[in-house]
């Protein structure tokens, strides 16, 4: 057994303790890794909201690649007006492009499957305009060129999937859905909002919704999730119109399953009572345990 | 100068068949130039419309001019004489044939007396509409089905030149009437026997026809109906009149911006053949258009407002469950729901599962969910036909 001179074990040991003293936090946080963290804008002012959730998160720089595309899939499916919940805010959408853009972005595309004739849907939401103000590009997916038939490896029931593009390939890509309640789903949150990238939704229905979402998301990891949830559809989701509520929130994460966690409590329901959250929690794709999620709430 | 308004006129009423520019008013208004598409049509349907009286200026010039209309501005008209001179020893061939565009004319003003005006798709306008008016892109073949009307009046033109505007063609017999009618004012006028004889020439021979057309009229509107209705377009008549009044001019289906407007090929019954049908198998009749209701020449379809067309219900969603992924599969779906621009689907918790229920009074038989279920191979809701009526509006 080699033995340590009193000398050198009292260096190593002062010199380990000086590390640790002044060692950056972010060091212990990713010794933690368990821990999960979710940040919520409260307000009313959307791109304040959004400017202070992600300064809290890490701030454009973390996310945007310089010189890149990015990509943001927000939800424009529907022929339904901005005050009626059921699709991303058009500000959020505005403000999300200008960061990107500022961030150093080559372009910011915006690829949609919408359920709605595309042009009423782009049109009466509000995303159309507000992508064009912003100087981002909206687009319907085509279903001859945009999309690239994926394998899914790590897929139980979707094996492969015919996927946008754009959401494929790209420097940056962010999550934008909207939180409204869904009667085949429970309640459409981030994970399901994927299912606006892909060509053919039917085979998710008739083959496992829920396990299909999950399936689907162990292809696609976006590199932030911001949930609008500034006004929720509490019924007759996800198409409307029903009843609203306003939470005034945006929640921002890194972690797909965590924001969904968290979303999922503003319906006044547990996560796992969404048979997705529970599934990808289990797959290990994210923490969709309240518990071992770090919430920090934010006013702007 | 007439050859000019003559290639002039035909180009654009091929134009406006084709309805290449946004104004769905442009293509009615030259449709409702034929006296026998409006007149007949509001006459059949007891409702008149200024669209429906474009055809009184025409008639009115055939007054005092005998077939200005054909010689000037008819297409098909025009179209029928450059074939016909493919074959200049086939001319007056037709010579000694009854004029049969008088009975037809005859035949249809019965029958529009009677709610159903039988032949309103002899209307050369409406052949010549049909023709283009079908035509959209990707081709189907029964947008064949609805164009083969004026190449048959091209035949028989190159057969027997000039035939079809002079013996059979009921747009040039309606402008035959009214010169008719000016020949024997003056020859009254003339005689000076003011107060004596009919001021219509309506021979025994027209009375009779007519009668017939009226019989007719009355039978197909009682027989002709095919037991299952077809989903017609919203405001359209009753299907009864809707069969006759039609003209199989195309313009609704060519109209119809999601192509969800096909020639009925007989599910309608015979009465109905090649009439617009709904056909959800790509999209479904969106909430937010009302385009089909803009052009119709003969009143078959009434305009209607945005509002008033979203809460007409043109048929009903029917859910068959033994195919539906919810109750037979147990699979979380609800894309019915979804879909539904109108709240008309409920649902109940079995198993845990939401399974689809529509709610009768809500459903306007738009077709989003039959167009959007998922279930294969067959479509586990589907809408059937009805008799159009007004349905419950949303809240809000």
């Amino acid at each position: 057994m080699a033995t340590m001179p009193r000398r050198t074990f009292l260096k190593t040991a002062a010199a380990t303790a000086a590390a640790l003293a002044f060692a950056p936090r972010r060091l212990f946080a990713e010794a933690a890794a368990a821990r999960a963290r979710v940040v919520v804008a409260h307000g009313t002012d959307i791109p304040k909201m959004l400017a202070a959730g992600l300064a809290a998160i890490g701030g454009w720089g973390a996310f945007v690649k310089a010189g890149q595309k990015a990509t943001l899939k927000p939800n424009a499916g529907w022929a339904s007006t901005p005050e009626q919940g059921a699709n991303t805010h058009p500000l959020l959408v505005e403000a999300c492009i200008r960061a990107c853009l500022a961030a150093g972005a080559s372009e910011v595309v915006l690829p949609e499957n919408p359920c709605s004739p595309a042009a009423k849907s782009f049109a009466m939401s509000g995303i159309a305009a507000a992508a064009q103000r912003a100087g981002g590009r909206l687009y319907e997916l085509d279903d001859e060129k945009d999309y690239v038939e994926t394998p899914i490896p790590r897929g139980q029931v979707l094996r492969s999937a015919a996927v946008a593009r754009d959401v494929l390939a790209t420097g940056c890509l962010i999550n934008l859905p909207v939180a409204k309640t869904h009667r085949g789903a429970t309640l459409t949150l981030g994970l399901k909002n994927w299912m606006g990238s892909v060509r053919d939704r039917g085979f998710w229905h008739r083959s496992g919704l829920h396990q299909c979402v999950v399936d689907f998301a162990t292809l696609i990891q976006p590199h932030l999730t911001i949930v609008d949830a500034t006004r929720i559809l509490v019924t007759n989701g996800p198409r409307g119109p029903g009843d609203l509520e306003t939470p005034n929130q945006l929640i921002f994460g890194t972690d797909p399953v965590a924001v969904d966690a968290y979303a999922v409590t503003l319906f006044r329901k547990e996560p796992f009572a969404v048979p997705y959250v529970k599934l990808a929690h289990e797959a290990g794709l994210g923490c969709g345990d309240l518990a071992q999620i770090d919430v920090q709430h934010l006013e702007a | 100068m007439r050859r000019w308004i003559r290639w002039s006129s035909f180009l654009i009423a091929a134009l406006l068949a084709l309805q290449v520019w946004p104004w769905p008013a442009a293509t009615r208004g030259f449709l409702g130039l034929s006296p026998v598409l409006g007149l007949l049509g509001a006459l059949a349907a007891r409702a008149a419309s200024l669209g429906l009286l474009l055809g009184v200026p025409v008639l009115v010039v055939g007054y005092f001019r005998s077939r200005w209309f054909c010689r000037y501005l008819c297409p098909t008209g025009f179209a029928a004489e450059l074939v016909g001179r493919l074959n200049p020893r086939g001319r007056r061939r037709f010579a000694r044939w009854p004029n049969l565009g008088r009975a037809l004319l005859a035949l249809a003003f019965g029958g529009a007396l009677c709610g159903q005006p039988l032949v309103l798709w002899l209307d050369p306008l409406a052949l010549f509409s049909g023709f283009f008016g079908a035509w959209r892109l990707p081709l189907a073949w029964t947008s064949f089905a609805l164009a083969l009307g004026l190449p048959l009046v091209l035949l028989l033109s190159v057969v027997t030149p000039q035939a079809w505007c002079q013996r059979l063609c009921p747009l040039g017999a309606a402008q035959d009437a009214c010169a008719a009618l000016r020949r024997r004012m003056k020859f009254r006028a003339a005689t000076a026997a003011a107060a004596a004889g009919p001021m219509l020439a309506l021979t025994r021979r027209t009375f009779l026809f007519a009668l017939a057309g009226g019989a007719a009229a009355v039978a197909l509107r009682r027989w002709a109906i095919g037991r299952r209705l077809p989903i017609r377009p919203p405001g359209a008549r009753p299907e009864d009149q809707f069969a006759g009044l039609c003209a199989r001019c195309g313009a609704c289906i060519r109209a119809c911006p999601y192509g969800v407007l096909k020639p009925d090929l007989g599910a309608g019954g015979a009465a109905g053949l090649l009439a617009p049908t709904l056909d959800y198998a790509k999209a479904h009749c969106f909430e937010y258009c009302n385009e089909c209701t803009k052009v119709c020449p003969t009143g078959a379809i009434e305009r209607l407002a945005l509002e008033t067309k979203r809460n007409r219900a043109i048929g009903l969603a029917e859910i068959d469950r033994e195919k539906c992924i919810a109750w037979h599969d147990r699979q979380y779906c609800m894309v019915c729901h979804e879909f539904c621009p109108y709240l008309a689907i409920d649902s109940v918790t079995q198993d845990g599962v939401e399974c689809p229920t529509v709610k009768p009074d809500m459903c306007r038989g738009c077709g989003a969910c039959q167009v959007n279920c998922p279930a294969l191979p067959d479509k586990a809701i589907v809408v059937q036909g009805i008799p159009q009526r007004v349905a419950r509006p949303l809240e809000g």
